[in-house]
């Protein structure tokens, strides 16, 4: 037989369900994004999927967590791509200025590189690479936060 | 002049994106989300007793995560709703202008959600304390971030989940108005900017009405609804103001909400479906007890899994968590629950507890509604 509750006190109970499952789940969502002390930001490949091979978009890709922003700029020769992250705002210089970082495609290619005191990391990819495989990009901070 | 615009509208464009993987509950996870940044779980060292509250530092970091995080802006700002030019930059900026910093007012004179809100965040002062701002109707915003600077963070669960809570009750009145727009289809920045945006309960009855006309038409959209369809919606459901089922049809909210049914306008059902699913429950009136105990919540949780409506350990992990323990800590090694969040949700672990939580939910609401 099922039991019936006081209406007051099964109101609480479902607004404490909601509240504590979806903080415990944001929080695990933050700390995931955090990644503790070694914090990873994927970035969200959100267009140029068309009939043909992934393009890298020419607005660029944004990480997860909005605040850094990745372009692809070709160099003279058209072979050398540079792959371009920029943090993006206070929160974003607050972040990654200064901070050595991980450059990650897949398991294409790993570099390693500090982002300058005004949130900007440059990466020569003088290796051949498709435009699918930087669809992988991944940073992963190296150091604690300051 | 926005609702001149969405009237003369006929073709838009609209999202070619699959709809966003969203959560039962997207404005509870949003206070849970806002009260770990506010309390910086996201940058400080879990041994680290002070958080300083930088209120741009934290703006731009909320305002990125709804322009980017696609759950928030497909299901929280619904940046789908939004006519170009506006995209979701702009629709990120409405929704913090008409949300977050929306001042919440006061009834009979009574502290607001708000005032609670920030009642809470002056306890945790661990500097000096601006005076506080009298008769000024404080927003949920303006409580976060306009008092003290360094707070003692809430650091046991049951702090951090007491000041999310207080955060959520800010955000079910605040949010209302714009989650009822959302659900109609409709574009909030054209009906609720303005001396004529129209008032919350207005939106809640076309919703009802638009639903009954759903049920009417038999899931057939792309058309507009025929006379009698509408009567017999608008005799189920009728919207206060309006005499008979034409006099709203042709008035600016109906013939919008009609025009988005019939897919003249940017037709994009994820509007009913996605927004009831993620926004659309209606907070219980008494929300204002405190939360309960772990101890306190066991009836409902036995309740549940003798109901068959969750397993029992299941039910462990829904105590575990309602205690304080991660996610991590509550699903520990258990062999049953590892098996289910990878055979049956793919290893999504949110997607499993939301689904548990949903399913727990539904079993205490039906246990109740029964005579």
């Amino acid at each position: 037989m099922n039991p019936t509750f006081d209406p007051k006190e099964a109101a609480r109970f479902l607004r404490t369900l909601r509240v504590t499952t979806q903080t415990a789940l944001a929080l695990n969502d933050v700390e995931r994004a955090r990644g503790r002390a070694r914090p990873v930001s994927s970035f969200t490949a959100l267009a140029a999927k068309g009939t043909g091979e992934w393009r890298f978009p020419a607005a660029g890709l944004l990480s997860a967590d909005g605040l850094v922003l990745a372009n692809l700029l070709h160099q003279g020769d058209e072979e050398t791509k540079v792959l371009s992250l920029q943090a993006q705002g206070a929160a974003g210089l607050a972040t990654y200025a200064l901070r050595g970082a991980r450059v990650r495609l897949g398991e294409a290619l790993q570099i390693e590189g500090v982002f300058d005191r005004d949130g900007a990391l440059h990466i020569v990819l003088d290796k051949a690479l498709s435009e699918a495989e930087l669809s992988l990009l991944e940073i992963e901070l190296l150091d604690p936060a300051p | 002049m926005g609702r001149q615009r969405a009237k003369t509208r006929k073709i838009l464009t609209m999202s070619a994106r699959p709809a966003a993987k969203s959560g039962r509950d997207i404005v509870a996870y949003f206070a849970g989300h806002l009260a770990n940044l506010v309390n910086g779980n996201d940058t400080l060292d879990e041994a680290e007793e002070i958080v300083v509250v930088k209120p741009f530092q934290l703006f731009e970091r909320v305002r990125r995560l709804l322009i980017a995080n696609r759950r928030y802006s497909d299901g929280l700002v619904g940046v789908w709703a939004y006519p170009p030019p506006d995209g979701v930059e702009e629709a990120a900026d409405f929704y913090f202008d008409s949300v977050l910093d929306r001042p919440i007012a006061a009834r009979r004179g009574e502290p607001t959600s708000a005032n609670n809100l920030a009642a809470l965040v002056a306890s945790r002062a661990a500097g000096p304390r601006p005076a506080a701002a009298n008769g000024v109707p404080l927003s949920t915003w303006k409580a976060l971030t306009g008092g003290v600077s360094q707070l003692r963070r809430f650091k046991q669960r049951n702090e951090l989940f007491e000041l999310s809570n207080r955060i959520l009750k800010c955000l079910d009145a605040a949010n209302r108005p714009y989650a009822e727009t959302l659900r109609l289809g409709l574009c909030p920045k054209e009906w609720l900017a303005g001396e004529d945006a129209v008032g919350v309960n207005t939106l809640k009855s076309a919703n009802a009405f638009l639903k009954a006309l759903k049920a009417e038409m038999g899931g057939e959209f792309g058309r507009r609804p025929t006379q009698r369809e509408l009567e017999a919606a608008f005799a189920g459901a009728p919207v206060p103001g309006f005499k008979e089922a034409q006099a709203f049809a042709s008035g600016l909210l109906g013939s919008a909400i009609l025009t988005r049914l019939a897919g003249q306008d940017q037709t994009y059902l994820v509007s009913f479906d996605a927004i009831e699913a993620t926004q659309g429950a209606e907070p219980a009136e008494d929300a204002d007890e405190p939360l309960m105990s772990a101890d306190d919540a066991a009836p409902f949780l036995i309740g549940a899994v003798e109901a068959g409506a969750i397993a029992p350990p299941e039910r462990e992990l829904l105590a575990a968590i309602m205690g304080g323990q991660s996610l991590a800590e509550a699903m520990g090694a258990n062999l049953f629950l590892r098996r289910r969040l990878k055979n049956d949700f793919d290893g999504d672990l949110a997607a499993y507890v939301e689904d548990l939580s949903s399913r727990t939910a539904r079993f205490v609401a039906q246990a109740n509604a029964r005579p």
